[in-house]
């Protein structure tokens, strides 16, 4: 409630005419924009464009932000439909042959466990950049940046029952390509 | 509270969203069941790999550069306003012109139709006697206009 205020705070100075108050919103959630474009798919290179495409549609658009609304869901939104944009282009499937058996062996955590820090990281983000993009957004925003349902239904435009299920299916999907994954590498 | 539903419910569950009634029937059941306590397992080692996930940062000077490219775009919008602005005075100038001719077009063109339309009905309402006198004069008119 209070960063809601906040941000209010910093948005009224933009408009009034003071640059710092958006200055100050680029700084307090430049990483977390970067961070979920990096998430979502993107080259680490081209996440800061990409986020930089995001603020100056955000600086473009202040002026039409809906008061009660949450600005972060806002910018959320504006992030992940920019991220989408940037990465339909590239965007990958799910290959079939990963899926696997939907049956857990017992021993998939424990070579989970067993992995490098590195070899995790990149286990993680090839498996997410398998998913398809809905599926990978929810995760994203719940699992990596900590939204609430509530605000992931507000951010997707979709209601919180449709969060609920997507987050089960996506995790799901995900378990089962990263046990795959884990399979082929023949760590297990 | 069969096995399919928890299933569903864990990943809440995981994140503390439920609580009261709901909570204690998932906990009864996990209590009991093995398969869904191996599922939540999964389920938390996942989101345990998620929570390690590294985050990356933006790189020095990201508002810097930032700015730059908003006071660049500003520019090619002052630009892009200006030709438009000038654009407009052309056009301004410029609509009468095409303007006067569709009018002088449109009043021009009755007149021709009126006029045509008197020839063909002075000749259409002259018997064959008449017109042979009449065109016998003409005839005669012009000798006379070449003899002069």
């Amino acid at each position: 409630m209070r960063e809601e205020r906040d941000d209010n705070i910093l948005i009224d100075k933009f408009l009034a005419g003071e640059r710092e108050g958006f200055e100050m919103l680029v700084r307090k959630y430049q990483n977390r924009v970067v961070n979920i474009i990096y998430s979502l798919g993107s080259q680490i290179h081209n996440a800061e464009d990409i986020a930089q495409e995001v603020f100056i549609k955000v600086y473009k658009n202040l002026r039409f932000f809906r008061r009660g609304a949450k600005f972060s869901t806002w910018l959320y939104r504006i992030t992940v439909n920019t991220a989408y944009t940037f990465l339909k282009r590239e965007q990958k499937y799910v290959a079939l042959e990963y899926l696997g058996t939907k049956e857990s062996t017992g021993k998939e955590n424990v070579a989970l466990d067993n992995l490098e820090y590195k070899e995790r990281q990149a286990l993680v983000k090839k498996a997410l950049s398998m998913l398809p993009f809905k599926y990978r957004t929810v995760l994203v925003l719940r699992d990596i940046e900590g939204l609430s349902y509530r605000d992931i239904a507000k951010t997707l435009g979709c209601f919180v029952g449709t969060v609920e299920s997507r987050l089960f299916r996506a995790h799901s999907l995900f378990k089962r390509i990263v046990f795959s994954l884990v399979k082929k590498e023949d760590i297990l | 509270m069969n096995c399919r539903k928890v299933k569903r419910l864990l990943g809440r569950y995981l994140d503390k969203e439920i609580e009261g009634r709901l909570l204690k029937l998932i906990e009864s059941h996990l209590e009991k069941c093995a398969a869904c306590r191996g599922e939540l397992e999964n389920l938390a080692a996942i989101k345990k790999m998620f929570s390690d996930k590294e985050r990356v940062k933006v790189r020095e000077g990201f508002l810097v550069r930032l700015k730059a490219k908003i006071e660049a775009g500003e520019e090619t919008e002052k630009i892009r306003e200006k030709e438009v602005e000038t654009a407009g005075i052309l056009a301004r100038r410029l609509i009468p012109v095409p303007l006067v001719i569709i009018l002088l077009l449109l009043i021009s063109l009755p007149l021709f139709y009126r006029r045509a339309s008197i020839d063909s009905y002075i000749w259409g309402s002259l018997g064959g006697e008449e017109i042979g006198i009449l065109s016998g004069a003409l005839k005669a008119q012009d000798l006379l206009n070449e003899l002069w």
